[in-house]
């Protein structure tokens, strides 16, 4: 596989100073979940491992409330003041950024302008009394396509005619001009090509040392590695080991997603 | 391995995606289908002043605006549903004729203000019953609309008797059906501030950016972390209102009012919505669009009348209009795919 020796040359320093927990969820359960809990701290990276079907993608669309819950809850703590997530759209209003698994189903509408998709969930911002100021719907797209590295950086586009890795950058964009306070990357370099995939890990870190907490679900090992700084490993939708950096190696990882260490261990 | 290497790649990558598209007849079809409105009303209008004896005079234009005023105003309104990507709202029939019944019989009994009050209850009403069946449960909008025709005409029919009703002959309706600023009747003025008003509502407004998206992509629009259920609400709000005031038009035009007054406004109003080039699959469209698919129904409808052609050959012609510019519409969908 490409990407590890990719990742070892790219990987920059990550100085981890770890604030005060953000998300706080205990005990979610849903579908292919049970009963698993998960904090992230202001400036961290906590990565979520396991195979594919371990349940994580389920479990990060629950903690915020993108898909129901049967139990659980889940807070986010910022300057101070607690607030319970209740729905999805609550956890929006509270600074939460998705960037989905599926990017050309659930994360982009590929048949509108890169622009009008960096709109989206910035709209309220961009407008006065329920009416768009075109300007600075134009300025502020403009302003976040350059930053994340869109190429070309032509907002009036559609975002359907750009490559994997730049629609990827596109919904990462349209998230980070809402200034997170925790942010879900669910497979964030799928289908990317690696130009652009060290781009993204430049932002997820840029991200996180801005001081937003950071919930990654990546299949890629040599990403989770270099991007996390604790590692949850799930298999049949339970945690079922937590790693620090020091700790966290493709090995390590693999055998507590394939349950071969438990196999062992009896 | 350096940025700047990574950015020709890319970018040669695009140039590859945009250099693919070749012209053929699927794209000359898409392309027709989106913009052939505006050659096709051309050619036949001026089709018609060379031809067509009779149509070039002030009388018959302004009578044409006149007749086509309220199925206009129901299909700029419903341009909303079909952008939002829930088909259509066929629930117009009842909703046109409720307005229309609810306007000449309460006023007659309580006075005009009641009367408009009421009709607007009913409006919300129906837009309340659609748009949460289908937003909130997700229901097949066809279906759902198609069930609240028969309820809203059941409970019209129960009410009225199925009678007509008359206006005083001096009242403030009769006054604004036969009314006119110049040459031009209210009802065409009616239907081009509707189609103003909307049109601002569409592509100026949040909520109108919403009806777009949630056309284009439900999933990454809730994603985006908007009420979806809102926005299918909204759309079919927007359609009760513009029905409503169609049902006010079209009562002022005879001031009688009976609870069969909106049939065929359903289907007339989508043919204009989808000859003006608005897509059937949501997301692209717009209210100036079906404003000149109301034209070029009406001005081919007054072609075929004044060539002296029977009704039903009529029917024919706007029946095979669609079912043409709905395959352009699919085959569009395809080759932009």
């Amino acid at each position: 596989m490409v990407g590890r020796d990719l990742g070892l040359d790219l990987a920059s320093k990550r100085t981890t100073t770890p604030g005060a927990v953000v998300l706080d969820a205990q005990g979610i359960t849903a579908p292919r979940v049970n009963n698993v809990s998960v904090q992230v701290r202001a400036g961290e990276i906590v990565g979520l491992g396991g195979l594919v079907g371990a349940g994580r993608s389920e479990l990060v669309r629950a903690i915020i409330g993108a898909d129901d819950r049967t139990a659980g809850s889940v807070t986010l703590t910022h300057n101070g003041k607690t607030v319970t997530v209740s729905s999805y759209q609550s956890a929006v209003r509270n600074g939460v950024a998705y960037v989905p698994e599926e990017r050309r189903m659930d994360g982009l509408a590929l048949s509108m302008s890169v622009e009008d998709n960096i709109r989206l969930p910035n709209r309220k911002e961009l407008s006065v009394a329920g009416f768009k100021i075109g300007s600075k719907v134009a300025q502020v797209a403009q302003l976040l396509a350059d930053k994340v590295g869109l190429r070309p950086p032509e907002i009036r586009r559609d975002v359907g005619e750009y490559s994997g890795g730049n629609q990827q950058k596109v919904v990462l964009a349209k998230w980070l001009g809402r200034r997170p306070e925790f942010i879900v990357l669910d497979e964030p370099t799928r289908g990317v090509d690696v130009g652009a995939k060290a781009e993204i890990h430049r932002l997820v870190k840029e991200i996180a040392d801005q001081g937003t907490a950071v919930l990654i679900v990546s299949s890629d090992l040599p990403e989770l590695l270099e991007l996390s700084d604790t590692i949850h490993v799930m298999r049949d939708g339970h945690v079922t080991g937590t790693l620090s950096k020091e700790e966290a190696s493709e090995k390590s990882v693999m055998s507590l997603a394939s349950g071969e260490a438990i196999v062992r261990s009896s | 391995m350096t940025t700047k290497s990574a950015s020709a790649e890319i970018t040669t990558t695009d140039i590859g995606v945009t250099a693919k598209r070749r012209l053929g007849v699927a794209e000359i079809l898409a392309w027709s289908s989106r913009n052939g409105v505006f050659v096709f009303t051309a050619l036949l209008i001026i089709a018609a002043l060379l031809f067509v004896d009779g149509f070039a005079s002030l009388y018959n234009v302004t009578d044409v605006f006149h007749r086509a005023a309220p199925v206009g105003i129901v299909a700029v309104g419903m341009t909303f549903v079909v952008i939002s990507g829930n088909y259509l709202d066929l629930s117009v029939v009842a909703q046109v004729a409720t307005a229309g019944v609810i306007l000449i019989a309460v006023s007659n009994t309580h006075g005009i203000f009641i009367a408009i009050v009421a009709a607007l209850m009913a409006a919300i009403l129906f837009a309340l019953v659609n748009g949460i069946a289908v937003g909130v449960f997700k229901a097949n909008a066809v279906i759902v609309t198609l069930a609240t025709t028969f309820i809203g005409l059941g409970v019209l029919r129960y009410f009225s008797g199925g009678s007509i009703f008359f206006g005083p002959p001096d009242g403030i309706i009769k006054a604004f059906g036969v009314g006119k600023v110049g040459p031009i009747p209210y009802s065409a003025i009616v239907l081009l501030v509707m189609t103003i008003l909307l049109s601002i509502l569409l592509n100026r407004t949040n909520f109108g950016f919403l009806i777009r998206s949630f056309g284009v992509n439900e999933s990454a629009t809730r994603l985006g972390g908007s009420n979806t259920a809102l926005i299918v609400i909204g759309a079919f709000l927007v359609t009760a209102i513009a029905a409503m005031v169609a049902g006010f038009v079209l009562a002022a035009f005879s001031n009688t009012a009976v609870s069969n007054d909106g049939v065929g406004y359903d289907f007339r109003a989508l043919a204009a919505i989808i000859v003006g080039g608005t897509s059937v699959f949501g997301g692209r469209g717009s209210v100036f669009r079906t404003l000149l698919g109301v034209i070029f129904v009406s001005v081919l409808t007054n072609i075929l009348v004044l060539s002296g052609i029977s009704f039903g050959y009529q029917q024919i012609a706007l029946g095979a209009l669609i079912v043409f510019a709905v395959s352009l519409d699919a085959i569009g969908r395809k080759v932009a795919r």
